[in-house]
């Protein structure tokens, strides 16, 4: 069955231009983006207003940093619920560090180290031991919430989770709202990220390598390209990029708090499947879920600056997931046909 | 119909005999892994053998209980259906609301189930109809039902449900509360109906083969949606009794339901991969999770520890499995 789903590029033939520009998935997910984008521009005189961009883009980042690694796993066939937990652990462990009078550079590496922990025990269990990724990933969301909240206990924000005063190294707090050229650090870093990895995804060996092991398994695994490997690979690379995610909300908010990074995981997931992934593995695009991360950010405050009362947000980020999900399969269905299979 | 039996051992015992060696491994373990712990429980906490006590831990596994036939099936079908948890809230609040309007109590359940099964045949028809994953599937429509939910909810904000909807959880028989009857009447008659009816060795086969199914004739679309339909029947019903003994409109109701029915439905020995699962021991599943979450508050461990408890025993429990049962061919 996993066999149907090879990537496009092995299997198309030449096809008339407009025809192979409708199907490319990014393309499809930079129209809605761009039909959003008229309706805030021409709705709300607020949008423009520099406090509502600067919002935009503090929450647009890091939630762009996380897609990427997202959506090489969707590439490899599987996916992590466990990354809105690992952001809100890797902030916590920053903030921590940072409370024990220690150095900028230990905070960073004590949240990325986090993040690679979650990432390898997931990696592990999916890709070495053989569990359903929903069942691994779940579970580890489950239990780093647990940890976060016997971390935090109940009540008030303790003192060691602020990062903005004196007595500890300011370096983390000051990244949070440092800019260049009018874009802050964190946008930087996402971009940077997604043209890089998006490059290697189309140019570079190991990114055919990653699609041929999630579209076919069986025949990569006989090219003698270790599947398992990337894979374990890729949820290490994706606890990595929540934990840095993590890290620079934590950075922008001065505080780490129990709700970075809460429910963030089905939106990060959305975004990868109106950028082009399927759950089927051998597919996605970085640049298409950078622009379904806008998207969805995009929606989100359309809401706010419409004032629609925020259970109405869910409605539609929920409809939109149906519609994306069910036109993937009728496309899939499409192609499987058009190929003689099925 | 044994001369149909797929090339992988079946879960359903044939033709009414135990088979013993067809038992999966987490479904035996977990009887005796339940009575040690209320053992344990017992003898360690006097509060725990209170008659209240386990009377409220019975009583609230029942409406959880009545949720749990359908999910099991979907499993059983290789499918999953995580909008359980916001059907179960939309019914419930949907039959408030609706009696809120003038309707009367059963007619407004009627409807709140109607719409429940609506939103089941939706799930069934796109996953069967467009071959599409049902763990996303069912993400969305979890979302987009929990979204109306809250628009429900902040509609009733303050004040309670009528009388009549909220003396409903408490109708009792034999001075016990019905829904704990009911359950036992209908786990004892799906014990039953899983090894004589062929509606349930098609589930089964369904799940554990698709392939083999479709060249039998049977038809697994149909069956599929008809299970997702009731998925969010048994779900729905759930929710109302939910609802009623709530008494009022809760946001947070129904909010990680289905992780908690999976967890359970995993311990009971259900496959994600289909093929396994059955009602009785996925219930065995639930009460396995009341007790530690009991035990748990007994021992005045903090509350926010249990959700870390769950998931660690999800993980260990498909854990487990795989490590033992690894010879069978179990993906």
């Amino acid at each position: 069955m996993s066999a149907v789903s090879m990537p496009a590029a092995f299997t198309a033939k030449p096809k008339p231009l407009l025809q192979r520009l409708a199907s490319l998935p990014e393309l499809t997910a930079l129209a809605i983006v761009l039909v959003v984008l008229l309706i805030l521009l021409f709705g709300s005189p607020f949008f423009l207003d520099p406090n509502n961009l600067d919002s935009l883009q503090t929450s647009v980042a890091p939630a762009m940093i996380v897609a990427v690694g997202m959506t090489v796993l969707f590439v490899t066939g599987t996916f992590d619920l466990s990354v809105g937990a690992t952001m809100g652990m890797a902030g916590l462990a920053a903030a921590y560090v940072l409370s024990l009078g220690m150095p900028f550079e230990a905070a960073v590496a004590a949240a990325l180290g986090v993040g690679a922990a979650i990432g390898i025990f997931n990696g592990i269990m999916v890709s070495l031991v053989g569990l359903n990724p929903l069942i691994v990933t779940l579970a580890s969301m489950y239990m780093v919430r647990g940890l976060i909240d016997v971390v935090i206990g109940g009540g008030r924000p303790k003192p060691w989770m602020y990062i903005a005063g004196t007595e500890v190294d300011g370096r983390l707090f000051a990244l949070g709202s440092a800019k260049f050229l009018g874009i802050y650090a964190v946008l930087w870093v996402a971009l940077v990220l997604v043209v890089i990895v998006d490059i290697g995804f189309r140019r570079a060996p190991l990114g055919r390598q990653l699609f041929f092991a999630g579209g076919n398994p069986s025949a990569a695994r006989s090219l003698g390209i270790p599947v398992k490997r990337l894979q374990l690979c890729g949820f290490v690379l994706c606890g990595i990029l929540a934990a840095l995610a993590g890290l620079f909300i934590t950075a922008r908010s001065g505080l780490s708090s129990r709700d970075v990074g809460g429910g963030i995981e089905l939106q990060i997931i959305i975004a990868c499947l109106i950028g082009g992934a399927s759950i089927a593995g051998g597919r996605g695009s970085i640049v298409g879920a950078a622009l379904g991360v806008v998207f969805i950010s995009l929606v989100n405050n359309a809401f706010n600056l419409f004032e629609v009362a925020a259970e109405w947000q869910k409605v539609v980020v929920g409809g939109v997931l149906i519609a994306v999900v069910v036109s993937d399969g009728w496309r899939s269905l499409r192609r499987r046909k058009r190929t003689g299979r099925d | 119909m044994s001369d149909i039996a797929p090339h992988r051992t079946t879960p359903v015992p044939r033709d009414g005999a135990f088979a013993f060696r067809d038992l999966h491994l987490a479904a035996l373990s977990l009887p005796v892994i339940v009575v040690a712990m209320f053992i344990f429980l017992a003898v360690t906490k006097e509060a725990f053998l209170g008659y209240s006590n386990l009377y409220s831990i019975v009583f609230a596994l029942s409406i959880d209980a009545i949720a749990i036939i359908g999910f099991t099936y979907v499993m059983v079908m290789g499918e999953i259906d995580l909008s359980v948890g916001a059907v179960y809230a939309f019914a419930g609040i949907m039959t408030g609301w609706l009696m809120k309007f003038g309707f009367g109590l059963w007619p407004a359940i009627g409807m709140a189930l109607a719409l429940a099964l609506m939103i089941g045949f939706i799930n069934g028809y796109l996953v069967t109809r467009f071959k599409i994953n049902s763990l996303m599937l069912t993400i969305g429509t979890m979302i987009f039902v929990q979204g109306i939910v809250g628009v429900l909810t902040t509609m009733l904000v303050g004040g309670t449900y009528p009388r009549d909807f909220r003396m409903l959880a408490k109708t009792r028989l034999f001075d016990i509360n019905v829904t704990i009857l009911a359950v036992i009447v209908i786990v004892l008659l799906l014990q039953f109906l899983e090894r004589r009816a062929s509606f349930f060795r098609k589930l089964y086969l369904v799940g554990e083969n698709p392939e083999t199914a479709i060249v039998y004739g049977i038809r697994s679309a149909r069956i599929k949606i008809g299970i997702f339909m009731l998925s969010a029947f048994t779900a729905g019903i759930a929710g109302i009794l939910t609802a009623s003994r709530l008494t009022h409109a809760d946001t947070q109701m129904g909010l990680g339901l289905e992780f908690t029915l999976v967890t359970a439905a995993v311990l009971g020995g259900a496959s994600l991969y289909g093929g396994r699962g059955n009602v009785a021991t996925s219930i065995l599943g639930l009460f396995f999770l009341a007790l530690i979450l009991n035990g748990l508050i007994l021992y005045g461990v903090e509350p926010v520890l249990q959700q870390f408890v769950v998931g660690f025993l999800l993980v260990s429990a498909v854990l487990l499995d795989r490590l033992f049962n690894r010879h069978r061919g179990t993906r």
